[in-house]
């Protein structure tokens, strides 16, 4: 059973069904849902990122990496503003890692990681080498305020 | 050298904190073995054939006594009282207890030091030349530069799970004592014509089993563009960079299959979007982390040649190591010392407790507080008074340290191999000891002069072969050791891949075989002038060939 998580904790599923990237580009039609592999190229899907409210990125496996370049793509490249989701092998030592990429929800279905969270155990880190993806992180207010780091 | 400020020491206790819980949930069984794997290289931790390997990163290869002493600790209480230093200039201790591991992070965190990302498919240790900040041929101080890539690139959320490893090397000198091009970035600080600073950037160097010298992407990142340009190469690599093998996982096999041009093109695109971003180094940023780096006074000590002088009336060794160990300093009175990690049979780049102690007291005594580790596995005090040589030396002597042969034939790279690595097809160590033992006399191997030897004990290429100017890779074959020996590598500025010279040979016969190489080029060379790797690069192998198997195969 997987359940959503977002920054502040689970919340319902309210996404659409999201459809695979392929047959999304073959009939967009008012489609507001899609799934991209890891694999994916995103130069198709530019002219219909207004239409698009959701954006899952799926992580086959969690130590294959590409899906945080492609969410970094999406929200600098392309300026996507919607829902990004990170669904596949979520576990916990990632949460922390999806959030600063510029992820909103994370659908979680591993047992560990969903007591974990569900007990409230915080991320790792409070401070960072480098801002998050969006630049929504603040400068550390303590140490030095190098233009790198962030804290929260 | 960079200081913790509050802010680092909050980072790092963070990650020590979370590597104690990962440890503890790898423990009650909420992550897997194969789930852990990752994490636990993240953090230096290996399994190796034995037990446990802790690899400790040292950036760029500058320690304080102070964290010199912690090691000597760490390696006397959690293991058995000695440390190997590796090419990567870091420090791998080969018998800790998994158990005890967050415990020697937290006196690592003590000290200013970690184990972040010395392994694992991420941003790994980023080394620098050795002699960096003192030497007198280079255009800055390449330092700053890495520890800013080395801040930048800690637990960085889209660089955490690459295809595979990425190593960044840094350089300022035309002499490139950081074989940059065998990296898999590599970068060469210098002026442009405007006289500002940046970079020579190189990319998808590399050894392994797929040999390749890195190719030039750009020939100025000026500073500020540093953080974006990098990260630009590393987000086209982590996007493109092949996962459906990993010995074609490096960012040197992208770029070959793609093409220079192609990848270039790549990266300008990416770079384009970024390049006026956040990743923008301020100015200012760059002078504070330079701060840290301003050389140390030194007080002007002309009485220096005398006493070298009346040292070397008395004393041919001392006159010999300084010779062989002591490099040029930018003060005229100083002098930039090597101590070699190669005692005549010993295992390189080893050094017990009491060893790293000594080393550590010298530093403070005689060093400025310095110590570097060399990415050719010795220690390096880059700031002595040429007045202090003397006694500097003597000490070194009593410990076993004071070995005149840097950059002769004993001064030997090699990879722990069979003895300790999982990986390893054949042993590299007794190897390295053989040969060792065998060109022994000093004035021998000083007759031969520079001579880079370098050994592997599996085609990983940890003990950089392909770049040796003889380059000795141990193999299995039916079940038996089995060496290749390949001539005229080389990872200076005129980098090259070393080429295999026959059939290879059994551990017994190589030390023998080594010596025929060896003996072919005194034979053969037109004077004491023309190097070893002079020589080859001008004869090619067909002279060693025909030594070392006679007419017959050497015609096949």
């Amino acid at each position: 059973m997987s359940e959503i998580y977002t920054k502040t904790g689970f919340v319902a599923d309210t996404a659409p069904e999201p459809v695979a990237l392929a047959d999304f580009l073959a009939a967009p039609g008012n489609i507001s849902s899609v799934v991209l592999e890891p694999a994916s190229r995103l130069e198709g899907l530019a002219a219909y990122l207004d239409q698009l409210a959701v954006i899952t990125i799926k992580f086959p496996k969690f130590n294959d990496g590409r899906g945080y370049s492609l969410a970094a793509r999406l929200r600098l490249h392309f300026g996507y503003k919607g829902v990004l989701r990170a669904s596949g092998e979520v576990l916990t030592d990632q949460v922390q890692y999806f959030f600063r990429q510029g992820f909103d929800e994370l659908v979680v279905t591993n047992e560990p990681a969903l007591a974990r969270l569900k007990a409230g155990i915080g991320p790792a880190y409070n401070v960072f080498m480098q801002a998050d993806v969006q630049g929504k992180e603040n400068k550390p207010s303590k140490g030095q305020t190098y233009s790198w780091r962030r804290a929260v | 050298m960079y200081r913790y400020d509050e802010f680092d020491h909050a980072f790092v206790g963070a990650r020590v904190a979370e590597f104690a819980d990962q440890v503890a949930r790898r423990v009650s069984g909420d992550i897997t073995e194969d789930q852990f794997k990752p994490l636990r290289l993240m953090n230096g931790v290996y399994l190796q054939l034995h037990a446990y390997m802790l690899r400790v990163a040292i950036p760029y290869g500058t320690l304080s006594p102070k964290q010199m002493r912690r090691l000597a600790h760490i390696a006397r209480v959690y293991d058995k009282g000695y440390g190997h230093f590796t090419t990567r200039q870091n420090i791998q201790f080969n018998w800790p207890a998994l158990s005890n591991t967050p415990k020697i992070l937290a006196e690592l965190a003590d000290v200013e030091m970690h184990a972040i990302q010395t392994s694992g498919n991420c941003i790994r240790n980023v080394t620098a030349d050795h002699f960096a900040g003192a030497t007198v041929d280079e255009v800055a101080d390449p330092r700053p530069y890495a520890e800013i890539l080395r801040q930048w690139s800690s637990i960085h959320p889209e660089f955490s799970y690459l295809p595979r490893k990425f190593k960044i090397a840094v350089t300022a000198s035309d002499a490139d004592r950081a074989a940059i091009q065998v990296h898999d970035i590599g970068l060469k600080l210098k002026r442009n014509d405007q006289g500002q600073l940046g970079f020579e950037f190189y990319v998808g160097g590399g050894q392994g089993r797929t040999p390749m010298v890195a190719k030039l992407v750009s020939d100025f990142v000026a500073e500020r563009d540093l953080l974006s340009f990098t990260t630009a190469v590393m987000r086209v690599y982590n996007l493109y960079g092949r996962r459906d093998n990993k010995y074609k996982a490096r960012v040197k096999i992208l770029v070959h299959e793609l093409g220079l041009e192609t990848f270039k093109k790549e990266v300008e695109a990416e770079w384009a979007i970024i390049r006026h971003s956040e990743l923008v180094l301020p100015a200012q940023d760059i002078a504070a982390i330079k701060a840290y780096f301003t050389p140390p006074v030194l007080p002007d000590r002309p009485e220096g040649l005398l006493a070298m002088a009346d040292a070397f009336q008395v004393d041919a060794h001392f006159k010999a190591w300084v010779r062989q160990n002591c490099n040029e300093h930018t003060h005229p009175d100083y002098a930039i010392v090597t101590i070699s990690l190669k005692a005549i049979g010993a295992i390189p780049g080893d050094a017990s407790d009491v060893q790293m102690d000594v080393v550590a007291d010298l530093a403070e005594k005689f060093g400025h507080d310095e110590i570097r580790v060399s990415h050719e596995q010795n220690l390096v005090l880059p700031h002595v008074a040429k007045a202090d040589l003397p006694v500097l030396y003597a000490v070194l002597a009593k410990h076993q340290l004071a070995e005149s042969n840097a950059g002769l034939i004993s001064d030997i790279i090699a990879c722990p191999g069979l003895d300790y690595c999982a990986l390893a097809t054949a042993r590299s160590i007794p190897i390295a000891q053989a040969i060792s033992n065998r060109f022994a006399d000093l004035e021998h191997q000083r007759n031969i002069g520079e001579l880079k030897l370098k050994i592997s004990g599996c085609i990983n290429a940890c003990g950089h072969h392909h770049v040796g100017h003889i380059g000795i890779l141990g193999i299995e074959k039916r079940g038996e050791e089995h060496y290749q020996v390949s001539l005229g590598g080389a990872a200076d500025a005129a980098t090259q891949v070393g080429e295999i010279v026959g059939p290879g040979f059994s551990a017994d016969e190589l030390p023998e075989k080594i010596e025929v190489i060896v003996n072919t080029y005194l034979a053969h060379r037109t004077s004491n002038d023309e190097r070893f790797i002079d020589y080859v690069r001008r004869a090619g192998l067909d002279p060693f060939k025909a030594a070392l198997y006679g007419q017959e195969e050497y015609a096949i």
